[in-house]
């Protein structure tokens, strides 16, 4: 049985990796578009 | 364009991500690691049911975020060697530039996981042996590893031409895979090392509790996906900065 101090220690490092993954789509995206030419946005 | 070429220029018309697939899987293996590690996977335990390791045998749990970043730190030496040595030999022909972009990102991200690989094993030393760092061989040899990376990045920003950049450091890099190679995979097994007893029971499979599965089916993906994932945004963003450089 998870304890709530175990799924604080969970929750800490999952949530940062969320945070990561989501940041590394978005610049993938990002890059996509620029590859494309049609995001004006400097890199 | 085959089916193939027509989703991967559709994608790239909408801004879509690219090998979207393998990237979620990337995410999904990484969420599923982090729950095993700090939820249900138990302390290392051997045979007998005795706890191994310290807290309680729960501190070999540092070996799936310092095994995967140690064995990238290799990995991404060796992607930065070939790479190298394929602009050597590339001479002046097309691609030979791509080449030697491959293997700068590569080293950089070397370093990357040898910074990550130093931190979480003096994380787990302090833990099992008392010390964050004692000079021992195998720390020391990932320590000059790390430096050896490290000064690839100094030899590039010091040299301005782009042409003589290349060059000198695809030479640096194919040479220092060679000491590279020693320091990981010789050194370490020539002389008493505190690093042998954790080799020997976690890779060696002396330990139970299901350690080997998640390092093998959730860590080692997870890591190796991110690595190649990292690598490939690096690449297209420096293959963008030199479009927009020569202004095409």
């Amino acid at each position: 049985m998870i304890g709530s101090n175990t799924a604080l220690l969970a929750a800490i490092p999952l949530v940062v990796w969320i945070g990561v993954f989501f940041y590394l789509l978005m610049m993938d995206r990002k890059i996509a578009r620029l590859e494309r030419g049609e995001d004006g946005d400097d890199l | 364009m085959n089916g193939i070429a027509q989703t991967e220029a559709a994608s790239l018309a909408e801004g879509r991500v690219r090998g979207l697939w393998w990237k979620g899987l990337c995410g999904i293996w990484m969420a599923a690691l982090i729950l095993a590690v700090f939820g249900w996977l138990g302390p290392a335990v051997n045979a007998e049911g005795q706890p191994m390791f310290t807290a309680g045998g729960h501190g070999a749990k540092a070996i799936f975020f310092h095994v995967p970043c140690a064995w990238l730190t290799f990995i991404a030496f060796l992607v930065g060697a070939f790479d190298a040595a394929r602009h050597l030999l590339r001479g002046a022909r097309p691609h030979a530039g791509l080449d030697d972009l491959k293997c700068a990102t590569a080293m950089e991200l070397g370093l990357l996981f040898a910074v990550l690989a130093t931190v979480t094993g003096s994380l787990f030393s302090r833990n099992e042996w008392g010390a964050f760092w004692s000079w021992d061989p195998r720390q020391t040899s990932i320590l000059v590893v790390l430096l050896i990376l490290a000064a690839y990045g100094v030899l590039r920003g010091s040299v301005t031409d782009p042409s003589t950049r290349a060059r000198l450091s695809s030479v640096y890099a194919v040479v220092a895979l060679v000491p590279a190679f020693f320091l990981i995979w010789v050194l370490p097994r020539v002389m008493a090392t505190l690093h042998e007893g954790p080799n020997q029971t976690i890779v060696g499979g002396m330990i139970g509790g299901n350690y080997r599965a998640v390092l093998y089916g959730l860590a080692l993906p997870a890591f190796l996906s991110l690595f190649v994932w990292l690598f490939q945004i690096r690449i297209r963003l420096l293959q963008l900065e030199e479009r927009a450089a020569h202004g095409s």
